[in-house]
């Protein structure tokens, strides 16, 4: 059975000046699923991910969302359709984390004007509510720690109430307990409420844990392999995309990679 | 417990703007009676507004337009650097540092030499001038992302060029004709009404526009492309900001000459009261700048009496001592 696909890549091109980055990139993400990109350092991951949230356009191909061309939305319609984590945010320190959150309410304002007040607010709390950052509310950003922080930067994305969320790296920085946090929230997002996940990750065991579909990018930013982490990862596999030997092992019906 | 922490914050907020409002009325008095001159209160409130009198008339006609032409400077250079370092991502953005008031003080020095006649365009020369200072910054140090430390190296080449232009301009003249020897030096002396009504319509029409600023600066203090993903075309706000910025730069600065680092000094003590929420910051600063640049022109035409120094001279010895405390202190990122 095939699923409805939300992204679709077709022969996507792009290139840093005369370095070519991505190659002839044809690629779909599944719709209501966790899809998490995995790849070398300097693959082209981040620029893929970029591509996909309009902050770059592709030299040549095209990419869709649902059926639609990415070029031809607009950034507001992109923003209600697909909310974004990136990687190292800021925020100037003294904002409190519930004036931050209600900035994910800015894809509903017209000249500044917000369409519906009580909306707004109802999606605000939440967006706090279920991050598990209704208790920090009053709370400085400077006040927080890492993992508060990422859990704060992900309630903005909520507010913006999407059915897609991307997140690039949503784990770097964090201790390992900060870590399964954030990861178990980002389950519990496409588990309860059906959003669809797109993320970018570095630890493969927590790749294969957490996803439902592996999209495996070779270091000259081609398609190595798509889907189901069990047939994707595999010493083999995982030779083209880091360009070392790793083990894998069956641990309680699952794969494991020896990172070591 | 955090409710009262933020009434605090609420009443300590409201407490720096009384002072700084307070201030500024105290000041505005002391200036207008510093000099050879001297009034009490009573006789200014008559002579203005009961019957003629010879001594407040002459007060009204020399010195309260200075008075308020530095109050209007200031507050506009002010709100002219919280926009900079706001859309720039830089805390050491400044009119001055940036160059484009020495880009907007040469187009005012070379319309005053070469068309003396549009006296009164002055301040569109220079808004003009302006723009192309900014633009100059902006393209040359532009690699597909602004680094803080190039845009500052940047504006210091152009500020360089630009100023060393309107010397040139000046040197040409022979340093005897007026309008450009007053805005090289800075000097406000001779300022009359008419300026006022010059500067005040740019400055107005700039703090209005100012104020429509406020709520696109405070999201820039998110990274651009977390700005993009709700659906803001940052690259468009970054544009209308600065153009804001510079119209008022302009227009002050064909009123008062190129002046550095008001615009970065008030922003800093600005954020210690009142933080970085914009709708607050950039009302506080256009009336701390205003204070500032009122008390460096006070202090300029008292200290070496009947001697003056400029303003602007003044603003530039404090605000460079200020500058390299700032340079040591910040590792070049905004905010924390």
């Amino acid at each position: 059975m095939e699923n409805k696909t939300c992204f679709t890549l077709k022969n996507v091109m792009f290139s840093y000046g005369e370095k070519p980055v991505l190659q002839n990139l044809s690629l779909k993400i599944s719709q209501g699923k966790i899809t998490t990109l995995l790849g070398s350092n300097g693959c082209g991951k981040s620029t893929l991910f970029q591509l996909l949230t309009k902050n770059l356009e592709p030299e040549r191909g095209e990419i869709f969302l649902g059926n639609k061309p990415l070029k031809e939305m607009d950034l507001k319609e992109f923003s209600r359709k697909a909310a974004v984590v990136h990687q190292n945010n800021t925020a100037p320190g003294d904002i409190t984390v519930e004036q931050l959150v209600s900035y994910g309410r800015i894809p509903y304002t017209k000249m500044g004007r917000s369409v519906s007040k009580e909306k707004d607010i109802q999606m605000i709390e939440r967006a706090m509510k279920i991050t598990g950052t209704l208790a920090l509310r009053k709370k400085q950003i400077h006040a927080l720690s890492g993992g508060q922080r990422q859990r704060v930067w992900i309630a903005m994305a909520i507010a913006q109430g999407t059915k897609i969320l991307l997140l690039d790296e949503p784990t770097t920085y964090l201790d390992v307990r900060y870590q399964l946090q954030i990861l178990k929230l980002v389950q519990m997002l496409n588990q309860k409420l059906g959003i669809t996940i797109l993320m970018v990750l570095h630890d493969i065991n927590q790749a294969i844990y957490y996803s439902d579909e592996i999209v495996a990018l070779s270091p000259e930013g081609t398609l190595i392999a798509r889907g189901d982490p069990k047939k994707v990862i595999s010493s083999e596999t995982l030779q083209e995309v880091y360009g070392i030997h790793l083990s894998t092992m069956e641990y309680e019906g699952r794969r494991m990679v020896m990172t070591v | 417990m955090s409710q009262l922490k933020k009434g605090r914050m609420k009443g300590r907020v409201f407490a720096a703007f009384l002072m700084v409002i307070a201030a500024l009325i105290l000041l505005f008095f002391v200036s207008v009676n510093l000099g050879s001159i001297k009034l009490s209160f009573l006789q200014l409130f008559r002579g203005l507004f009961v019957e003629y009198d010879q001594a407040v008339a002459s007060v009204y006609d020399l010195r309260i337009p200075r008075i308020l032409i530095s109050m209007m400077a200031g507050a506009g250079l002010a709100c002219a650097g919280v926009m900079f370092q706001a859309v720039l991502k830089n805390p050491l953005a400044d009119p001055g540092i940036l160059g484009i008031s020495s880009g907007a003080g040469f187009a005012a020095v070379a319309a005053a030499a070469l068309f003396p006649q549009f006296y009164l365009a002055a301040p569109v020369f220079s808004f003009l001038g302006g723009l192309l200072a900014f633009g100059m910054v902006y393209s040359l140090a532009w690699r597909g992302t602004l680094s803080p430390l190039r845009i500052i190296l940047m504006g210091v080449a152009i500020q360089s060029l630009f100023t060393g232009l309107s010397s040139g301009v000046n040197s040409m003249s022979g340093g005897n004709l007026l309008g450009v020897a007053s805005i090289v030096e800075g000097n406000i002396t001779m300022k009359t009404w008419s300026d006022v009504k010059i500067l005040c319509v740019f400055v107005m029409l700039g703090l209005v526009l100012t104020m429509f600023c406020a709520r696109w600066c405070n999201l820039m203090g998110l990274e651009d492309k977390t700005i993009r993903g709700l659906g803001i075309h940052v690259d468009r706000v970054r544009l209308l900001v600065s153009l804001t910025a510079v119209f008022l730069v302009g227009g002050c600065t064909a009123i008062v000459g190129a002046v550095s680092f008001l615009g970065l000094l008030v922003p800093h003590i600005g954020r210690i009261f009142v933080g970085s929420e914009h709708k607050l910051l950039l009302p506080f600063s256009a009336l701390l700048g205003a204070f500032l640049f009122l008390l460096a022109d006070t202090l300029g035409r008292t200290i070496a009496y009947p001697y003056e120094i400029s303003a602007g001279i003044i603003l530039s010895v404090a605000g460079g001592i200020v500058f390299v405390i700032l340079l040591r202190k910040s590792g070049g990122i905004y905010g924390k």
